[in-house]
């Protein structure tokens, strides 16, 4: 049976309130203005906010990366598997990552891991050692790297993956993505050249031609709007503000006029 | 970038409103008191100092080096591994210092020994057992650790090999031996290895096909021109188009 590890400093804080709350009879009561009152629960409030979520995930599964990427994951099955014979492409694994489960609780993953199945190994219970230097992406690239799959991650019920396919949407998911594998020798600099290749002439216009089909002609209305949305007034800031000083076009503008002199 | 715009321009709005409010209802509790113990008001200030910290203090260490054993993690300042040769046992030790945190961008950090000589040991029967992993910023220790009794952790650490080796600067430790691995296997190389030069090429041939079928979707919709026709008219426009072509039709009937 494991030991139970708990912080002595977790100690010493829990007997401080205690010893304060027994001296209690020593000291009379003061009038106290409330901002003193609620201030303190106010940060503990937005410490919670910003940083709780974080103790829950250190709590959680653990996946690391060559890329010296720590995250937490919900579960350490894959979501996806490929090992198809005759195909030219290794069999890759992805991976959902950045959630949390501890004590009954559960956050679903949110970003994704599409790597090499060679590169996977699992130690112990808890962690999952990724031997490949990973390339962070947006998650939106999974529908060019991988349309299958990633169809799967964002309609699978445990999965908080959010390909970002439309601008407009506030937060997407993060791909950590890579074709190498350190622990067998497949990485070199050429090979990660290649990789990067991949991610910027294929995966991106194949990701662009899938949105493209999910849209049908929406697309392209969104498009229109998007370029006739440009074309705006200015604000009445920015025209008082043009009185003083010329604005960053008429300054191009100005710019390009005098190489035109040269 | 129009909609970012307004966006940031919302976004200011409403963080003025935030400031402005804050500040109004900052005023206001200030005037306003209630009646306290003076300890029960230290007793809630530790107590949410405490929990802050601890909130802070896990982000830290989330984000420091780690060590990891087939059943624990530890956090580490910075990985440091030893191989030690004890002579008596005629065995080479490999000594993992942990329980220290350094996350560079989170200010906090704790040295793996701290200023009285106290540390904490992962020590294995073969520095084979342990492995760097991203550049040594983890480290692997394939075993389950068991921690030793204290009187076992004094004797340990008053074996010649390790006092030469550690004698100076640790005088305290709490020691865990990881006996065996049930991890460690013979690498499986991959047999269907291909380059990324074949995947490129087949990437292409495949997108460049999916891409064919999807271009045909443009195609139909820049034959249809309706959808251009509705940004360029304005509602009254389209307005006034409808009246016209509703009168044509009206005139239409009449003439039948």
């Amino acid at each position: 049976m494991s030991k139970v590890r708990f912080p002595i400093y977790h100690v010493i804080w829990i007997l401080a309130i205690i010893g304060l709350l027994l001296m209690k009879p020593m000291f009379r009561a003061i009038n106290v203005p409330l901002v003193f009152i609620f201030l303190p629960f106010i940060v503990v409030g937005w410490a919670m906010v910003v940083y709780g979520a974080l103790y829950w995930r250190a709590k959680s599964f653990i996946v690391v990366t060559e890329s010296s990427v720590r995250q937490s994951a919900n579960l350490l099955t894959p979501l996806a598997e490929t090992d198809l014979g005759g195909d030219p492409f290794p069999p890759m694994t992805l991976q959902l990552v950045g959630g949390a489960a501890w004590k009954g609780g559960a956050i679903s993953d949110k970003d994704a891991l599409l790597v090499r199945k060679s590169a996977v190994e699992r130690l112990g219970k808890r962690t999952l050692l990724i031997y490949s230097p990973t390339q962070p992406l947006p998650g939106e690239l999974l529908l060019g790297l991988a349309p299958a799959e990633a169809d799967q991650a964002m309609r699978a019920a445990h999965s908080g993956f959010v390909a970002k396919t439309d601008s407009t949407a506030k937060t997407g998911s993060m791909l950590h993505f890579s074709l190498l594998d350190s622990l067998h020798g497949i990485d070199s600099q050429k090979l990660r050249a290649e990789q990067a290749f991949i991610v910027d002439k294929i995966a991106t216009s194949m990701s662009h031609t899938r949105r493209k089909v999910y849209q049908g002609t929406d697309y392209y209305i969104k498009k229109i709007r998007g370029l006739a949305s440009a074309i705006r007034r200015e604000t009445p800031r920015e025209k008082l503000g043009g009185f003083f000083k010329p604005s960053a076009d008429a300054e191009a503008s100005a710019a390009a006029d005098r190489e035109r002199v040269k | 970038m129009f909609d970012l715009q307004n966006r940031a321009r919302k976004s200011t709005l409403v963080l003025m409103t935030i400031i402005i409010g804050g500040l109004l209802l900052l005023l206001f509790t200030f005037t306003i008191s209630y009646p306290m113990n003076f300890m029960e008001i230290l007793a809630i200030w530790t107590f949410c100092g405490g929990a802050a910290g601890i909130a802070y203090l896990t982000t830290v260490k989330f984000h420091s080096p780690i060590c990891l054993t087939e059943d624990e993690t530890y956090t580490t300042f910075n990985g440091r591994t030893e191989v030690v040769y004890d002579k008596e046992w005629d065995a080479h030790l490999g000594v993992v210092f942990v329980n220290g945190f350094n996350a560079a961008k989170r200010v906090l950090s704790k040295d793996d020994i701290s200023t009285s000589g106290s540390t904490t040991l992962l020590v294995t029967p073969s520095p084979f057992m342990i492995e760097t992993f991203a550049n040594g910023r983890f480290i692997i220790a394939r075993g389950k650790p068991h921690q030793l009794s204290r009187q076992e952790a004094v004797a340990f650490l008053n074996r010649p090999s390790i006092q030469a080796a550690f004698g100076d600067e640790v005088r305290s430790a709490t020691v865990h031996w990881l006996f065996a691995s049930t991890s460690m296997h013979a690498d499986e190389t991959p047999t269907d290895v291909s380059t990324l030069g074949d995947l490129t090429a087949t990437l292409q041939k495949w997108h460049g096909e999916v891409a064919g079928s999807a271009e045909i979707f443009g195609e139909e919709f820049l034959r249809d021109l309706r959808a251009i026709k509705m940004f360029r008219e304005s509602p009254l426009e389209r307005m006034a188009r409808e009246k016209d072509y509703q009168k044509k039709e009206g005139e239409k009937t009449d003439d039948d």
